[in-house]
């Protein structure tokens, strides 16, 4: 017997299971995911848009309906002019002043005593002292521009003396993160609002998906035949009318405009798209020997639909799902900002643009924000949607 | 066969170019020449798509622009105050109630036809008639009222014989129930210009197509494009037609205002009278707006017919709701166009009385302050059973499409709300199918309305509150004051006066509308632009107009 040679016990042997580890189809999914870092960031996007429409406007001093009609209009960033020691003011496009901290507070209106239109001079009164704001330069009929020593088109005397209305630096409007709009409304606590709009349709859209679509297209496609071309048939009207027909005419039946009829209508028309999928792919599916053996067995229709089918189609059923948000979150803006959206003071993107548009040349901030909220958005949910499709896909798998 | 092809192709081609190229030079080469005749183009922005261009049916502004410079009647309101137009002179009997007009000679209809006293007859009968909404405005002619309220007909004889009458083609009397100072002014106004029987339509539809659109005025229609432009050209007929300088007028229909200040901007559009809110303290400071005086009020209507809302029926409520907002706030910072605080019906600085005093100083603010009451609205619904609001229906607040408009609703949404508790919600409809819902009180609660004078007189704004009148859009009817309007209607001087301050006092108390302001019109000109004039009853008038070349 050679003693270089042992049995060894068969139970200290390394087994499959130790070299590697099995995984699952989600978990292997969820590794895929987690590896393409543009999804990561969008999906991480989403979530953040979503807590902030959650919690956010709970932290807001403001409610998305208050108006301050003489802060109308103030920028997320002020110019601060400093008037004497200790007093700062903003001097607002529409040339009148806001009093502010030096460090970007908004503290109120100045108190106006006197507004000559005819010498285009306004006199306030700030913590006892005159101050009086000169325009007349502003004055362009007949003549070209005029600016005044210090290179602007205003002036400001405080107790009778001429001071530098340069500002003294540039900061953050700290009162309103991102300014107020043209009725003096909080613009942050307008645009997480909006948010909460702009998301429950998106969450509306991916459910009426999920629950019609599926299932109008997993019956289609298992039934086939004559119920299947029926089925199909009522899908190619829905999606022959064009949506703004839809939206005017539930409107006329609704009698108004609002959220919930931007809710029926997309319910009424996003899971059209679904169901042509889930038909296509139960189509392919139902061929396959696991149904036979269900069928054989006895298994009901209903059954092998929802325990066979649909969990095998569940890959593009997801990635349809995840990109119907998106599109349904652009449609409500597009529908709120030809103005047949939610009706004021409530807020979504699309109406926020609307508002702003008259303000365009003036304030263009006001149409900023809302249009890259948008952006943001749509980006987010277009990458999840993306990294899902690749991480879903078995061929693409390495 | 290849190589012929190629050629072919290849002639084509050459051929193509050398025909560009031809245009080109051609286009280039006559521009210079057209120079000294260029067409002189005007181009405003109407805002809207007007309801109609038809003398008797239009009851809106847009639609008044157009008609006043295709249509004219007996007189014009131009800027040198009131001159004699299709009439060449008028005589009035000694008791002030017969005027009569003698035409002038040679005056024709766009299509060459003579316009004759006929057409005058024919029009103002017409335009009485019930179904119109303007019919009102005849009442000084002797049975017009009766006519306009549906007891007789136009054609009625002896004691019913309404008092316009041709008494040949060139003459026309016209008798008047009483002495009537505004008469001659009237003979200005859109409904009192001629319009041609073998034309017109009941429903106003001719004065669309340029076909049918027999006019009179300076200016003929060319074209009309629904909801995107009319286009108006010189009318050749015109009898002053040798003093008209411009050739061409296209009114645009472009709804959104900030739009409406891009293509001012471009140089496609020479004026523009709404503006975006945001933009007009920056063009008032620069000096480039020009407000015009103007006699026009906006307010809210209430629903009053059976219809609408039972809480508003109450006139406690309806004294709240005015209470409650605050004028100030909205004219300062909400329209900030340099409009004024109302607190009645009549606009201050335009109307006065027989004493030489302003009408609207006179009768007072009714109680109304300019920055609202709030303690005192809180106590008048609470007293008509709503305390804090509580158990008030949610009111629906009906306005047209505009931004201006929905910045207004939404400051007024927000005030009723924090000062009295009380839920409104907004809803907007197109201009045309607004006026519609507005003169049959098709809305359920409250809708924005602007009411501009016709003439200057009180009672041009206090008259559209008379029983039977869909101008006011509210449906109101008050048989005290259709009383006082009546005296006010047959009386001249201080019982004229008099009657109209008790009709606003009665009008005043009973508040079926809820005043927000005075009105301006603010206009962007462009500077090539001479001559033109806007009435203080908002009209523009393009017939003494220019175009110069501007020099920088």
């Amino acid at each position: 017997m050679n003693e270089k040679w042992k049995k060894v016990d068969r139970s200290s042997m390394p087994t499959a299971e130790d070299t590697r580890p099995g995984l699952t189809y989600w978990q292997d999914v969820w590794r895929r995911f987690r590896k393409n870092w543009l999804a990561m960031a969008g999906l991480v996007l989403v979530i953040l848009i979503a807590l902030l429409a959650v919690i956010g406007p709970m932290f807001s001093p403001y409610s998305y309906a208050d108006q301050q009609l003489e802060l109308s209009n103030l920028p997320p960033r002020l110019a601060i002019t400093k008037l004497s020691d200790g007093l700062y003011a903003y001097v607002h496009k529409e040339f009148k002043l806001i009093q502010v901290s030096e460090d970007g507070d908004v503290l109120g209106p100045v108190k106006l005593i006197d507004d000559d239109l005819v010498l285009r001079t306004r006199t306030y009164e700030l913590d006892g002292k005159e101050i009086k704001f000169d325009y007349s330069l502003a004055n362009k009929k007949g003549n070209k521009q005029k600016f005044s020593d210090y290179g602007y088109n205003y002036r400001i005397f405080v107790d009778g003396k001429e001071i530098d209305p340069t500002p003294v630096k540039t900061t953050q409007n700290k009162t309103f993160v991102l300014g107020t709009d043209r009725l003096g409304r909080d613009m942050w606590t307008r645009t997480l609002y909006g948010a909460r709009i702009s998301l429950s349709v998106g969450v509306v859209a991916a459910l009426v998906n999920m629950i019609i679509g599926v299932i109008y297209g997993g019956i289609a496609g298992y039934e086939g035949g004559m119920i299947d071309n029926v089925m199909m048939r009522i899908v190619d009207l829905i999606n022959s009318i064009p949506l703004m027909l839809i939206v005017i005419l539930l409107m006329v039946v609704i009698g108004k405009s609002g959220f919930g009829t931007i809710i029926v209508t997309i319910g009424l028309v996003y899971w059209v798209s679904m169901a042509r999928q889930v038909r296509g792919q139960v189509l392919s599916l139902k061929e396959q020997e696991y149904v036979l053996a269900a069928r054989t067995l006895g298994a009901s229709k209903s059954r092998i639909i929802m325990r066979h089918l649909i969990p095998n189609a569940l890959g593009p059923i997801v990635v349809s799902m995840t990109m119907s948000i998106p599109n349904a979150i652009f449609t409500e803006s597009f529908l709120s900002f030809v103005g047949l959206g939610v009706s004021a003071p409530q807020a979504s993107w699309g109406t926020l643009a609307n508002d702003a548009l008259g303000a365009i040349r003036s304030f263009p901030y006001q149409l900023i924000i809302p249009s890259v909220a948008i952006a943001i958005t749509m980006f987010a949910f277009n990458f999840v949607g993306d990294g899902l499709r690749d991480a879903l896909d078995p061929r693409l798998r390495k | 066969m290849k190589k012929i092809l190629a050629l072919v192709l290849a002639l084509t081609m050459l051929a193509a170019l050398a025909g560009c190229g031809g245009n080109g030079n051609s286009s280039s080469g006559s521009a210079p020449g057209m120079e000294g005749n260029q067409e002189k183009v005007f181009t405003y922005n109407m805002n809207v798509d007007p309801k109609t261009f038809d003398p008797g049916l239009n009851a809106a502004v847009d639609g008044s622009h157009v008609i006043n410079n295709t249509f004219e009647g007996l007189y014009r309101d131009t800027e040198d105050g009131l001159k004699p137009a299709i009439a060449e002179s008028h005589t009035v009997s000694e008791d002030g109630t017969v005027y009569t007009f003698t035409l002038r000679d040679g005056v024709k209809w766009s299509d060459g036809k003579p316009v004759t006293a006929g057409d005058f007859e024919f029009a103002w009968k017409r335009a009485m008639e019930p179904i119109t909404e303007y019919g009102f405005i005849f009442a000084p002619i002797k049975n017009a009222g009766r006519v306009y309220g549906g007891e007789i007909g136009t054609d009625g004889t002896g004691e019913d014989e309404v008092g316009v009458k041709a008494l040949d083609e060139k003459t026309l009397q016209v008798t008047l129930e009483a002495p009537c100072e505004y008469f001659l002014s009237l003979t200005a106004f859109p409904t009192l210009m001629p319009v041609r029987s073998d034309v017109v339509d009941q429903d106003g539809l001719w004065a669309k197509d340029p076909a049918k659109a027999i006019c009179n005025g300076p200016f003929k229609l060319e074209s009309y494009t629904m909801n995107d432009q009319a286009v108006l050209v010189k009318n050749e007929n015109y009898w002053n037609a040798a003093n008209v300088k411009i050739d061409k007028i296209v009114g645009k229909m472009i709804v959104e205002a900030s739009t409406g200040l891009t293509a001012f901007r471009a140089g496609d559009l020479d004026l523009i009278d709404v503006l975006p809110r945001e933009e007009v303290p920056q063009l008032i400071a620069s000096g480039e707006l020009i407000l015009n005086p103007y006699i026009g009020t906006v307010f809210l209507t209430y629903n009053l017919t059976d219809s609408g809302n039972a809480a508003l029926q109450d006139v406690n409520v309806r004294k709240a709701l005015a209470l409650a907002v605050d004028r100030e706030s909205i004219t300062k910072l909400v329209t900030r166009s340099g409009e004024k605080p109302a607190t009645g019906i009549v606009p201050s600085g335009a109307f006065f009385d027989h004493n030489d005093k302003d009408f609207n100083t006179v009768s007072g603010d009714y109680g109304l302050p300019a920055s609202g009451d709030v303690a005192k609205a809180k106590q008048l619904l609470a007293d008509a059973g709503y305390p804090n609001g509580e158990g008030f229906p949610k009111l629906e607040l009906f306005y047209n499409t505009s931004d201006i408009n929905k910045s207004l609703a939404e400051a007024i949404q927000e005030m009723l709300k924090t000062n009295l508790n009380i839920e409104v919600e907004l809803r907007n409809q197109e201009w045309a199918t607004y006026m519609e819902s507005l003169f049959t009180q098709n809305y359920p609660d409250m809708a924005r309305h602007s009411w501009t004078g016709d003439y200057v007189d009180p009672q041009t704004m206090l008259e559209i509150f008379m029983t039977g009148n869909p101008l006011s859009g509210s449906g109101y009817s008050n048989p005290e004051f259709d009383k006082q309007m009546q005296i006010a209607q047959t009386t001249v001087g201080e019982e004229h006066f008099n009657a109209l301050y008790k009709a606003q006092d009665i009008l005043m108390a009973d508040m079926p509308f809820l005043p927000l302001y005075y009105n301006v019109t603010p206009m962007l000109l462009s500077d090539r632009v001479e001559g033109i004039y806007a009435s203080p009853t908002g009209k523009y008038w393009f017939g003494d107009m220019d175009l110069v070349e501007v020099t920088e």
